[in-house]
C-alpha cells in the first residue's frame, strides 16, 4: 500500500529555486532517509509531503487523498511532522506539550478524554520521557527537547511520521538514541517513517532506504550501497570520499578525503 | 504540580462574586454588607418587596454601584480575555489587547467625539464610546488588511503594522489636540477617559455591552485548543491540525471586538490584559482551556479591587482606575516575575 506519493510535482519560491519530482512514493511500513546538500530541496520536499506548501503543478497523494484538499485536522490524524527545531513561548511541561499531539482529535468543548491521556502516556514511554514528564520543556537539553517533540507526534497516532533533520545541533549519543527509537517503532509498530538528514554514516547505519535529493532534483533512489558511491557523492556534495563496509555491521561507510590530499587509488 | 482546574475555576468565581458584594458597598457612603444582603434579598429573593428598607442606601446600591461593580467585572474580564488571546496567537509576552492598534484607533475616536459634541458633558458622553468603539474596530481591521497586503498575514507583519498604524493614529490625535482650541476646555473629560476609568450611566449603557463581552468571553473558549497549539508556531500549528488561517482570523475578531467593548464602558485601561494572563499562566500553567476562564475571572476581579480602591483612597475623590491598575499591578507583577526566576518565560 502506498501512504504517501508525490507525482510530477514542481514547486517554485518566489526567490527562484525550484524543486522537481517526477516521482516519489513511499509505501506504508517504509523507513526512509532523505540525503542532500544545504539548499537541495529536502525541507521543501516535507513541506509539500505535509501538505503546508502547495505545489504549483502535480499531486501529492496522502493515503491516496489528495492532501492540500483535506482537512488539516484528518492530515494530523494520518501524518505528523517533526521540525528541525522547536522553541515555544510559555513554560509547558513535557507532558503538556506531547498532549499538543491530541489536538486533532480536540472536541470544540470537551476536555482530554481517557484515550487522549492514554495516547500521551504511551507517547511519553515510546519516548523514554516517562521521568520528565512534569519538568518544564525549556529545562530539557536538546536532545531530550527533541524526544518531547517526537512523543507530541506520536501522541498524534499517525502512521506516517515525518521529520526535519531530527538530529541537527545533536551529539553523537543522541543522534544515535533518537534514530534508533525511529527504527524501533518502524519495526515494532509498522510506521512509515521518512527523515531528513546530513549525516551520510548515520543514515546507512539506520535506513533501509536513501533518497539522495540535489538542486531540486531526486538523484538518487535506493539502499544504502546503491546510492552511497563515491562518485554520486562527489556529484552531490561536492566532496571526495572513499566508501568502505562498516566493520561490525557492513552497511556502506563514508571516510571523507581532505582536498589537496591523494586518495590511495590514484 | 499544577492545581487543578474544576478547584481554580469555582474558587475564582466565588471570588469574584463576593467581591462584588464586597465592593459595592465601597464608596464616598459605605454600606455594610449586612445590609447590601438586606436590599438583594428584598430586590431578587423570593416575595422580593422592592422598595423596602433603607431609600438612599438602596438607591445609591441599585442604581449607582451594582452597575459600577458590574461594569468593572466586565471589562476586566473582557481585556484579560483578549490579552491572553492575543499572547498567546502571536506567542509574544509583550502582546496585550492594544498590541494591534486599538487603542490608538479608541483614542483617536474618542478625541474626535470630543471636537464633534456640543459643549456640554451630557452630549458628549454617548459619542465618546461610539466613536471609540468605531475607531477600535476600523484600526483592528487596517492593521490586519495591511498585515495581510505585504504578503500573507505573519505574525511578524501584524505586529509590525499595528505599530507603524498606533504610531500614525498617535500623532494625528496629538495633532488634533494641539491645533483645535475648542479641545481645551473639554480635555477634562477627554483625559478621564483616556485615563480610564469606570463611568457607566446606570443599567441601560450596560446592557448594550454586556451581553456582547459574555457572548466573546464564551466564543472565546472553544479555540483553546487551537490556541495550545499555536504555541509550536503556524506551521507547527497547522502541523497539528490547526486551520491556521481561520483561527488567526477568529481570534484576531474577538480579541478586537472584545477590546473594543470594553474601551466604549471604561476608555483606556492598560496592564489588566497584559497583566493578568502572565500572572495567572505562572501559576496555572500555559494550557488555554483553563487559562481562558481563569483570565475572564481574574480580570473580573482584578479590576473589580482597583477599582473600589480607585473610589475610597482619595474619598470623596476619584482616581482614575487607569493609574491604578499600573501602580498595583506593576510591583505584583515584578513579584511574580521575580519569583518565576526564569523558568517561566522561554523563548
Amino acid at each position: 500500500m502506498t501512504a504517501l506519493e508525490v507525482r510530477q510535482v514542481e514547486f517554485a519560491f518566489p526567490q527562484g529555486f525550484r524543486l522537481q519530482v517526477e516521482r516519489f512514493t513511499v509505501a506504508a511500513g517504509e523507513l526512509v532517509g532523505v540525503l542532500g546538500p544545504n539548499g537541495s530541496g529536502k525541507t521543501t520536499l516535507l513541506r509539500l509531503a505535509a501538505g503546508t506548501l502547495r505545489p504549483r503543478r502535480g499531486s501529492v497523494l496522502l493515503d491516496g487523498r489528495e492532501v492540500c484538499s483535506l482537512p488539516r485536522a484528518e492530515v494530523a490524524r494520518r501524518l505528523a511532522v517533526v521540525p528541525q527545531e522547536s522553541r515555544l513561548p510559555f513554560a509547558y511541561t513535557v507532558r503538556e506539550v506531547v498532549s499538543l499531539g491530541r489536538t486533532p482529535y480536540a472536541h470544540l468543548l470537551a476536555g482530554p478524554t481517557r484515550a487522549d491521556r492514554q495516547a500521551v502516556e504511551t507517547a511519553l514511554e515510546l519516548a523514554g520521557l516517562v521521568d520528565l514528564a512534569d519538568r518544564s520543556f525549556g529545562e530539557l537539553s536538546g536532545g531530550e527537547r527533541q524526544r518531547a517533540i517526537l512523543a507530541m507526534a506520536l501522541a498524534q497516532q499517525p502512521r506516517l511520521l515525518l521529520l526535519d533533520e531530527p538530529t541537527a545541533h545533536l551529539d553523537i549519543a543522541y543522534q544515535l538514541d533518537l534514530l534508533e527509537r525511529l527504527r524501533g517503532l518502524n519495526r515494532t509498530m509498522g510506521l512509515t517513517i521518512v527523515a531528513t538528514t546530513h549525516d551520510l554514516n548515520l543514515a546507512a547505519l539506520i535506513f533501509d532506504r536513501l533518497v539522495l535529493v540535489q538542486g531540486g532534483r531526486i538523484a538518487a533512489d535506493g539502499p544504502a550501497a546503491e546510492v552511497l558511491v563515491p562518485e554520486r557523492i562527489q556529484a552531490t556534495f561536492g566532496a571526495r570520499t572513499l566508501v568502505q563496509p562498516h566493520p561490525t555491521t557492513g552497511a556502506p561507510h563514508v571516510i571523507v578525503l581532505p582536498n589537496g590530499v591523494l586518495s590511495p587509488e590514484c | 504540580m499544577r492545581p487543578r482546574p474544576a478547584v481554580v475555576l469555582s474558587a475564582l468565581a466565588l471570588a469574584v462574586g463576593v467581591s462584588m458584594a464586597l465592593a459595592a458597598g465601597l464608596g464616598a457612603v459605605a454600606i455594610p454588607p449586612g445590609t447590601i444582603v438586606q436590599v438583594l434579598a428584598h430586590q431578587f429573593g423570593p416575595g422580593a418587596n422592592p422598595g423596602a428598607g433603607q431609600p438612599a442606601e438602596e438607591a445609591i446600591l441599585l442604581q449607582i454601584r451594582l452597575p459600577r461593580v458590574v461594569a468593572a467585572a466586565l471589562v476586566g474580564a473582557a481585556l484579560a480575555t483578549a490579552g491572553a488571546l492575543l499572547q498567546g496567537l502571536l506567542r509574544n509576552p509583550l502582546a496585550d489587547p492594544y498590541v494591534i492598534g486599538t487603542s490608538a484607533g479608541a483614542a483617536l475616536g474618542a478625541t474626535v467625539a470630543t471636537l464633534a459634541a456640543a459643549p456640554g458633558f451630557a452630549a458628549t458622553f454617548g459619542l465618546i464610546p461610539a466613536l471609540a468603539f468605531a475607531g477600535a474596530i476600523g484600526t483592528a481591521l487596517l492593521v490586519y488588511r495591511l498585515a495581510r497586503a505585504s504578503g500573507g498575514t505573519s505574525i511578524t507583519n501584524l505586529l509590525l503594522a499595528g505599530m507603524a498604524v498606533n504610531a500614525v493614529l498617535v500623532a494625528a490625535m496629538n495633532f488634533l489636540l494641539s491645533v483645535d482650541d475648542r479641545l481645551q476646555l473639554r480635555m477634562r473629560a477627554l483625559f478621564a477617559w483616556l485615563f480610564g476609568g469606570i463611568a457607566v450611566a446606570g443599567w441601560d449603557q450596560l446592557a448594550l455591552v454586556a451581553p456582547g463581552i459574555l457572548a466573546l468571553v464564551a466564543l472565546a473558549w472553544p479555540l483553546a485548543p487551537a490556541l495550545n497549539a499555536l504555541a509550536m508556531g503556524e506551521e507547527g500549528a497547522a502541523y497539528l491540525g490547526v486551520e491556521v488561517v481561520q483561527v488567526r482570523r477568529s481570534l484576531l475578531a474577538v480579541a478586537a471586538l472584545l477590546t473594543a467593548l470594553a474601551v466604549t464602558v471604561s476608555g483606556l485601561i492598560g496592564f489588566v490584559g497584559l497583566v493578568v494572563p502572565h500572572a495567572l499562566r505562572m501559576v496555572l500553567g500555559p494550557e488555554h482551556r483553563l487559562l481562558l476562564p481563569a483570565s475572564a475571572l481574574g480580570g473580573a476581579l482584578f479590576l473589580l479591587w482597583t477599582d473600589a480602591l480607585a473610589r475610597t483612597v482619595l474619598a470623596p475623590a476619584e482616581l482614575p482606575v487607569g493609574v491604578l491598575t499600573g501602580l498595583v499591578g506593576g510591583p505584583f507583577f515584578l513579584y511574580l516575575l521575580g519569583r518565576a526566576r526564569g523558568s517561566y518565560l522561554f523563548a
